[in-house]
This record gives C-alpha cells, sequence and structure tokens, in this order.
C-alpha cells in the first residue's frame, strides 16, 4: 500500500545538507498496524509528515497505491488527504470554535457529502464512541481523553484506509492512553484500516504488529 | 457554508475585544466616508433631473475686455436671434434672475418675496418643473401673469385657491396668479419662489433689449441628438458675419455642466464646485482606505490564533480557495455589521450633517434606492479589499509548521503590517498639517488689518423708492445717540466687484488696458469706514465742486506712475476731474486676490445705506434703527444686516474646509490610534512569554515598556518623515492660491508630530505599561 524508496529530507545548514532522513526505504502493507519507535530528534514525525503528505521528502520516490505521490499536485494531493488519509495529533488540534458534532462533521464538508449522509454518518461514529451526549459541547469543555476520541472519530469519520497518528496518547495518562490504543486496535482488525502510528512508549508500540526504529534518520534493521 | 458562517459568528463573539475593534474602526470610517459620498452624489445629482437636460445648453460669450471673461449671462437678443436663425435649436429659454426682493401685499398682509426669477412660459415646458395648478403651456402667456412656489402658496395663501388671485406690488402695479409650481428640487440650480413673465421686466427695463447688455440667462433646447460642437462653430461664423470688429466667441455648455463647472479661465472650463467635489471624493477613498489598513492590520495580527485551524483544516483536506473563501467571508460578515451600524449612524447624523453643509440630503433606514447600492459597495469593496489580505496570508500557511507549533507569521507579513501603520500615520500626518496650516491662514485673514474696521456696521440694500424718504430718515438717524455716522455706496467696501476699462490719465501707455474698480460713495464714507487716507483729503460737503474730483487708492497711484498725485487730472466715469486724495490701500476683494488700483467718486445716495454703530453691544441699539428703516416700506419685513457677516461669508468656502480638515485629522488619527491599539494588544499578547522571562531575569516595568513601545514610535516617526514633504507641498499649493498668505513654518510640521507622537504613545504605552506590569508567574504558567 505505502512504497518509500530512498526518501531523503534535508535542510541546507551552511554550504552542507543536515539529514533528517537518509534513504528511508520501507514498505507498509495494507492491514498493517505499524508503530514508529526512536529517540527525540531521529525523524519519527518528518517521516509521518511525509506518509501524510504533509511534507515533501527532498530525494526519493513515494508511492501511494502504486501511484507516484511524491510529485503530486496540490489539488490531487487534497484529493488523497479527503479520501484516503486520516490524521490524529497528539496535540489533538481541534478547532476551538466548533463544538464536537461539527469538529467531526468538518473532513465531510470538505469532501462535498451531501447534508443526509453527513448526519448519518457523524451519528453513527458518535454513536459508537459513545459521545452522544457530548456532541454539542466545545473541545475545551472535554478532557484531554475525550478530546483525543473526537480526534481520532473526525479522522475516520471519512473513512480513510490508512490513520496517521502522531504520538496519540502523548498528552494522556495511562488509563486513557489504554482505551485509545484498544480503539486503533479495533480499528485495524475490525474495520480493516492501516494504522501508522508514532511513539515513545514500548507498551503502545506493542499493540501493533511490526515495530520500525529509527536513529538519526535511518532505519535500524 | 453554514459551518463557516458558525466559525465566523463564534470567532467574532470569543474574540470580542478584537472584534469590537475592528469593526468599530471600520464603522467609523465608512460612516464618514458615506457622508462625504452622499455628497458627492447630491452634488453630481444637480440638475440632472430634467428629460431634456441632455440636449439644453447655456449660451456663453468670451469677451475680451482687457483679458477675456466669460459670460454665462448673455443679451436676450441674441438668443432670440440665434433661436430663430438655426433650425437646430428647438427653444430658447431665458431667465433673468432678479436680486430685488417682490414687496407685495395680498389682503392685509404686506410680504417681502425672496427668490424672484423672470422667465419666458417655456420655463415650464422644456425644463421639469411640474405644475400643481394652472396650464403650463400658457401660465406666463400674460405680462401680469406670476406663478407661485407651492411653499408660497401654503405660506400665504392656505385657504383658498390662489389661482386667479390679485397680488398688488408696492409700486401700484397688480398680478395675477396663474399657476403654482411644485418647489424646485434642493439639487436644482435654477430655484425660484416667484415667477414673472420676462416681457414684464423688458418692460420695466427696455435696456435689457440692447444687443450689448449681458444680463440674462440663455437656455438653448437643441434637437435630440444635435451636435452641439458643430452648431456651435456654425453659430459662431453666423455672429462674427453680423459684425466685423467683434471678437467675442459664442460657445455652449451643457446645462447639466454648469453647476458642478462654473469657474472659467481663458474662456475655457477650469473648474468650479468640481474641485471641491473630487477633494470630498478623494477624502472619503482616503478615510476608508486608512479604515481598510486597520482592518488588515488587526486581522492579519490576529492570524496566529487562526493558524492551527488553517492547519487542521489543510490536513483534513481543505483547499486554499475554500479557505481563502471563508476568510474573506468573515471579513464580509464584519463588514456588513460595520456597514450598518455605519448606516445608523449616518441616519442620526444627517440633520447634523445637513446642517453644516447646507444640504437637503434624505437617508433613510431602511436604505434604499442610490444609497442601498452605495452601501452594498462599500461592503463589497472593503470586505474584499480588507480580507482579501488576510485571507491569503493565511490560507498560506503550512500545516507541519503550524502543527508542530510554529505559529509566526513570518517577516514578510509583519513587514507589511508595519508598512500600514505608516502608511496610516502619512495620511494622518496629513490631515493634521492640512488643519493645522488651514487654522493658521484663517487666522491670518481674520486678523491681518484689512484697512476697514468692519465691526459694528450695519447695511441696508434700498430700494428705488428710498430717495422720496431720504431726508427724514437721515434725519432721524442723525437724532440716534448710538449711530456715530452714516454713509452710502455702490458697493460694500470688503467685495467690490466690477472692473472697469475707462481709467485713463495724461501719459498712459496707449495699449494698457487696466482693469479699475469703481466705487461710489457718499459724505463720511472714509470715517463711517475707518479708512484712512495716505495723503490729500476725502470727498467734503464743504467743497461743492466736489462731485467732479476723484479720490483713488494707492495702488492707483503707483501703477499711473505718480509720485505727486494730489492735483492730477485724471478722467473716468464722471468725466475728467482732479485727484484730491489718496485713500490707504485696503482689502476690497478676498485675500486670494492682490488688491487692484481704485478710483472712489462721489454720488450721495446709492445701492447701499453702510450706519456705523457705537461699540457694544449691537442687539440692543438695533431695535430703535429698525423702526426707522421701517419707513422706507412701510409694513414690509426689515431688511438689514452686518457688515463683519459679510466678510465671513466670503470665506465660506475656507472655513467649510477648515472645519472639514479638522474633523478628518480628528477622524484619521482615532481611527489609526484603533489599529495601533489593537497592535499593541496584540504584541503584548505575543510577546507575553518574553516579557515574563525578561522580568524573571531582573527587567523593570520601565525597561519592558520602552521595549514594547519604542517599535511603535519607530514607525509613527517614519510615518511623519514621510508626510512631512508630501504635505508641504500640498499646503504650499493651496496657499499660493492666496495674494496674503501665512508661511508654511516648520513649527506647523514640529507641533503635528509631536501631536501625532504624543497620541501614538498615549495610545501604545496603555497596553505597554499593563504588560509589563503582569505578573510573570501567570505567562510562564500558561505555556
Amino acid at each position: 500500500m505505502i512504497q518509500l524508496q530512498k526518501i531523503s529530507r534535508h535542510y541546507p545548514v551552511g554550504f552542507g545538507k543536515n539529514y533528517i532522513l537518509k534513504d528511508v526505504d520501507l514498505t507498509i502493507n495494507e492491514g498493517e498496524f505499524v508503530s514508529i519507535m526512536g529517540p527525540s530528534g531521529s525523524g519519527k514525525s518528518t517521516l509521518l509528515h511525509i506518509l501524510g503528505l504533509l511534507e515533501e521528502p527532498s530525494e526519493g520516490q513515494y508511492l501511494f497505491e502504486g501511484e507516484r505521490v511524491d510529485k503530486m499536485n496540490e489539488k490531487k494531493r487534497t484529493q488523497l488527504h479527503r479520501g484516503a488519509i486520516g490524521f490524529v495529533f497528539q496535540a489533538y488540534h481541534l478547532i476551538d470554535e466548533l463544538t464536537v458534532y461539527e469538529n467531526i462533521e468538518t473532513p465531510l464538508l470538505y469532501k462535498n457529502i451531501p447534508s443526509s449522509e453527513r448526519k448519518s454518518r457523524v451519528a453513527d461514529v458518535l454513536d459508537r464512541f459513545n459521545m452522544v451526549a457530548k456532541k454539542d459541547l466545545f473541545p475545551n469543555q472535554l478532557s484531554g481523553g475525550q478530546q483525543q476520541l473526537v480526534g481520532i472519530a473526525r479522522a475516520i469519520v471519512a473513512e480513510p484506509r490508512v490513520i496517521l497518528a502522531d504520538e496519540p496518547t502523548g498528552n494522556l495518562h495511562s488509563d486513557q492512553a489504554k482505551v485509545i490504543m484498544q480503539l486503533f486496535k479495533h480499528l485495524n482488525e475490525q474495520d480493516k484500516i492501516t494504522i501508522v502510528q508514532v511513539t515513545h512508549s514500548d507498551v503502545n508500540a506493542t499493540y501493533g504488529n511490526r515495530i520500525i526504529q529509527l536513529r538519526d534518520g535511518n532505519i535500524l534493521p | 457554508m453554514k459551518n463557516y458562517f458558525r466559525v465566523a459568528w463564534r470567532n467574532l463573539t470569543r474574540s470580542r475585544f478584537f472584534a469590537a475593534l475592528n469593526i468599530a474602526g471600520l464603522a467609523f470610517g465608512m460612516a464618514v466616508s458615506m457622508f462625504l459620498f452622499c455628497w458627492v452624489l447630491d452634488e453630481y445629482s444637480f440638475d440632472k433631473f430634467h428629460k431634456k437636460g441632455k440636449d439644453i445648453y447655456l449660451l456663453a460669450v468670451n469677451a475680451d475686455w482687457g483679458g477675456v471673461r466669460t459670460l454665462t449671462t448673455t443679451p436676450v437678443v441674441l438668443g432670440d436671434d440665434l433661436r430663430h436663425t438655426f433650425p437646430e435649436v428647438t427653444a430658447n429659454v431665458q431667465v433673468r434672475e432678479s436680486y430685488d426682493n417682490l414687496l407685495y401685499r395680498t389682503g392685509t398682509n404686506k410680504i417681502k418675496g425672496k427668490h424672484v426669477i423672470y422667465a419666458t412660459g417655456n420655463l415650464f415646458t422644456e425644463f421639469d418643473f411640474p405644475l400643481v395648478s394652472g396650464d403650463k403651456n400658457t401660465v406666463l402667456s400674460q405680462p401680469n401673469a406670476i406663478v407661485i412656489s407651492e411653499a408660497v402658496a401654503g405660506r400665504y395663501f392656505a385657504k383658498e385657491d390662489p389661482i386667479g388671485k390679485m397680488i398688488t406690488l408696492e409700486d401700484g402695479r397688480s398680478l395675477q396668479i396663474t399657476g403654482v409650481a411644485k418647489d424646485a428640487p434642493t439639487n436644482s440650480s435654477i430655484r425660484f419662489d416667484y415667477v414673472l413673465p420676462m416681457a414684464l421686466t423688458i418692460q420695466a427695463d427696455p435696456w435689457l433689449l440692447k444687443p450689448g447688455s449681458y444680463s440674462i440667462n440663455n437656455y438653448m433646447v437643441l434637437k435630440p441628438g444635435a451636435d452641439a460642437a458643430q452648431l456651435t462653430a456654425k453659430m459662431q461664423q453666423y455672429y462674427r458675419g453680423k459684425n466685423k470688429d467683434n471678437t467675442n466667441q459664442l460657445w455652449l455648455q451643457p446645462f447639466e455642466d454648469t453647476y458642478l463647472y462654473g469657474k472659467y479661465d481663458n474662456g475655457k472650463v477650469s473648474g468650479g464646485r468640481i474641485e471641491y467635489v473630487r477633494l470630498f471624493l478623494i477624502t472619503a477613498l482616503i478615510v476608508l482606505a486608512i479604515a481598510c489598513i486597520n482592518f488588515m492590520n488587526l486581522s492579519t495580527a490576529q492570524a496566529s490564533r487562526r493558524a492551527r485551524e488553517v492547519g487542521v483544516r489543510k490536513s483534513m483536506g481543505a483547499t486554499r480557495i475554500s479557505l481563502i473563501l471563508q476568510f474573506t467571508g468573515e471579513a464580509i460578515l464584519m463588514c456588513v455589521i460595520a456597514a450598518l451600524s455605519a448606516a445608523v449612524v449616518v441616519w442620526l447624523l444627517m440633520p447634523v450633517f445637513n446642517n453644516f453643509t447646507g444640504k437637503h440630503i434624505t437617508f433613510t433606514l431602511p436604505v434604499t434606492g442610490q444609497y442601498l447600492l452605495l452601501l452594498l459597495l462599500v461592503i463589497v469593496v472593503t470586505g474584499l479589499l480588507a480580507g482579501s489580505y488576510p485571507a491569503f496570508v493565511l490560507s498560506r500557511f503550512l500545516p507541519v509548521k503550524v502543527l508542530k507549533g510554529d505559529v509566526s507569521t513570518g517577516g514578510g507579513a509583519t513587514l507589511f503590517r508595519k508598512n500600514l501603520v505608516v502608511l496610516q500615520f502619512v495620511l494622518s500626518f496629513i490631515f493634521i498639517v492640512s488643519s493645522l496650516v488651514i487654522y493658521n491662514q484663517m487666522q491670518y485673514i481674520y486678523h491681518r488689518n484689512i484697512g476697514v474696521a468692519r465691526e459694528n456696521i450695519l447695511y441696508v440694500p434700498l430700494e428705488e423708492n428710498f430717495l422720496g424718504k431720504q431726508k427724514v430718515i437721515e434725519q432721524s438717524l442723525a437724532q440716534l445717540p448710538q449711530v456715530q455716522s452714516f454713509t452710502y455706496s455702490s458697493f460694500l467696501p470688503i467685495t467690490i466687484g466690477g472692473t472697469s476699462a475707462d481709467l485713463s490719465w495724461e501719459g498712459k501707455p496707449e495699449k494698457l488696458v487696466l482693469g479699475t474698480a469703481p466705487l461710489q460713495v457718499g459724505y463720511d464714507y472714509l470715517t463711517t469706514m475707518g479708512m484712512s487716507m495716505k495723503e490729500g483729503r476725502f470727498f467734503s460737503k464743504d467743497f461743492p465742486t466736489d462731485s467732479n474730483t476723484y479720490v483713488i487708492n494707492e495702488t492707483a497711484a503707483r501703477i499711473m506712475n505718480m509720485t505727486n498725485p494730489i492735483g492730477r487730472k485724471i478722467s473716468f466715469w464722471n468725466g475728467e476731474g482732479k485727484i484730491i486724495g489718496v485713500v490707504k490701500d485696503f482689502h476690497f476683494s478676498s485675500m486670494h486676490e492682490n488688491i487692484k488700483p481704485l478710483v472712489m467718486m462721489l454720488t450721495p445716495v446709492n445701492s447701499f445705506l453702510m450706519v456705523r454703530l457705537a461699540k457694544g453691544d449691537v442687539t440692543t441699539q438695533v431695535a430703535s434703527i429698525e423702526k426707522i428703516f421701517d419707513m422706507m416700506n412701510p409694513g414690509y419685513p426689515v431688511e438689514y444686516h452686518f457688515m463683519d457677516e459679510a466678510f465671513d461669508n466670503m470665506y465660506q468656502s475656507e472655513t467649510m474646509l477648515r472645519k472639514l480638515a479638522q474633523v478628518f485629522a480628528v477622524v484619521a488619527v482615532l481611527i489609526s490610534c484603533l489599529g495601533l491599539f489593537g497592535l499593541s494588544v496584540f504584541t503584548a499578547e505575543q510577546r507575553k512569554k518574553e516579557i515574563g522571562i525578561r522580568k524573571v531575569l531582573g527587567a523593570s516595568v520601565m525597561s519592558v515598556t520602552t521595549l514594547l513601545s519604542r517599535e511603535f514610535l519607530l514607525l509613527v516617526l517614519l510615518g511623519i518623515l514621510l508626510a512631512a514633504p508630501v504635505s508641504w507641498y500640498l499646503m504650499n499649493t493651496w496657499l499660493s492660491g492666496f495674494a496674503y498668505h501665512t508661511d508654511l513654518s516648520v513649527w506647523i510640521f514640529i507641533a503635528a508630530g509631536v501631536v501625532a507622537v504624543l497620541i501614538a504613545m498615549a495610545t501604545v504605552s496603555y497596553q505597554s505599561v499593563k504588560a509589563a506590569l503582569a505578573n510573570p508567574v501567570h505567562s510562564l504558567k500558561a505555556e
């Protein structure tokens, strides 16, 4: 599903280059639950951003479902964002001015889904996450764990094939983290959603079925 | 879409302070510019309501009387002749404005009618002045007919139908009311309360039929679509053909232009009210621009608060276009709110504005017609202008950066914002300097010794029947203790109109055409006006031969090159005569013009009776004088004026300009400060952490305040520096329109600069001090 071939990412430093990622080769198959681990500054987040098309690689090829995406134009990339990829962030990144319901609805708006279908899909997700009672609250009225639930709900409502999660439990205490990780596992097993997460925690990493170790921009064998 | 509006609305209510600041600034600017736009619209609407308007032209003649002068009053016979010679001219409407009042009675009422015009009957068929009653084709066909306005009809003939009623003029003639005309709209340059037949005035003043009497307006109505330029050429050829020596030139000015383009130089239109219209239009746009700049500034400053939202939306598939639409939509929403508040303000204050400008603009809520169009235009233009930049900046954010926590708006945006602040202060400074300079010049005009003691002088325009009562009135006036002296004169000494080329003297260069101001005066003129002699003496009853002598002013003596003028002979309107005195120069026209040569001659009774009153409270003195004036036309309202008021009227447009400049200086500074204040609040917010750290490290309140304020003050100073040469140029140009003016001193610029800096400092420092005083513990914990 995802194929990275000799992906590098570097910044110019003086006359030279500072590599964040160097010649990364990585294949992720459909239905996998991958955890990316590594110390701070090893390039985890950059790798995830490249996977999520939020950042462009400096070198190398990126194939998403067999299609070159590293050279895609803005429009096609947006299409992919809307259809295939869902994001979950460490800091939740909910829109403060929108209610829980509206936050979840937003990706559907960008997909131009008709209003009645939007309603039923958001209602489904709310139901599944047991958040129906909270649908009219604003993010700042929720606890961190609940906010992250909304974040995940928002990521899956558009039925993506991949969820990219950047330290999804980084701001949560362990009980909340457990709930979130079980949810990911469930999504992976029941809904067959491919999941790539960046994490610091060994415990969280064990929820997945593959661990990728990054160090200094390279994948450890 | 609904989603966007919801977010926009919640954003508004969430950051109430910024939203209020933003909307208030915008509404303020919109209101001010809407007033100006209303004024401009009203000016442009002048004379545009006539159906045939596009085909009506005013006949004008360029006459070379020692310098080309354009006359828009032309001979009766010329109009008639052209009308009958050229088939392209379908009608000729002749109008003579009368400056005399119409004294008449109806029943026991004695009425002094104003706004009297004489016109040919087709005034009501060719122009669109509808009649309420009467037949428009025949109302003025009898020489003793009179048409009155609806207002007059309502005031004096409310109880009965005025049609057919006779009114008796003071001089014994009687007229029959044949029609009642709807009041001419306030945006008509032809206005009247009484319309009398042209034939009547020709009967009274047969000289009007002389080919040389340029005294009426000839409105030529052309065939629809006729080529005026071609016709002008044909007319000119015909006109010259009749008299080979005639150097005058005919031309046609479109009637709809006459109001706005009423100033002529060298036989061509050179401006007029249109100059003010343009000035107002530019001012309106500048004020709107300052308000827009504010909006852009505050919106982009807030951008970092919105940056995360942009990042999230983008990572969920929002396109840049959709974000631009969202933010522009928000801007337009703000504009709509601002525009609605502005409309309410305009509606509430329109009476004040009308009072101030002498207009009759009706602005109603809900806004309709052209004003609705105007409002929509203002909304769309400011919305797009003010909203597009923040929209582009915001939508440019890269999600990765933003989501990583980097929300700086980038050096470009900050620099842009700084430029905007500088621009605002450039404009504000120009307004401040202008208002100071105009104020200065007005002070100069009012306090300059014009050579006439204009205070405590009362004057009465005289009617023709005065001669019979002269003796009685003079005797009664002389008995009053408060009357110091009185005299007669053909003009007010401060507004002597008319020039004559008739002055000649021994040794005058043959080719020289000298425009001389003629002034006919009575005895005691010198003392009554508080003038003084340079040499020689003034006219006196002790010298019976004074009626063919002259008194000239210094300028005349200088131009005639007479070092010792007393006793020299000149010839003027009273024939050849001796100069008996030279009066010290005084300003007999506005300060825009240089003092011209003047010749005074003795003519005991004239157009004005002028009375010098004792110093002190004028109002109490007037009562007994009124009684005497009443003898002139017993029973009619007494009309008298004060000379210092006439002097003020001379500078009406300058006074209005002064007030406007002051208002706009205040408006510009206020809006700019609103923006500056918002920015300083924002900066303090953004640097909260930095300030906290600095304070923990031992920075004093003072040093933090300076740190925060310095940057803004630098911007203001830069603005001042840039604005100084521009405002110097503008004001220099304005002042050079006055023959007598103050100097453009450096102090004005320094004063304006100090004012701008002080205001800016006060605006910024409040926030800086507040930020500096804040407890660093809170700001650091918040992170």
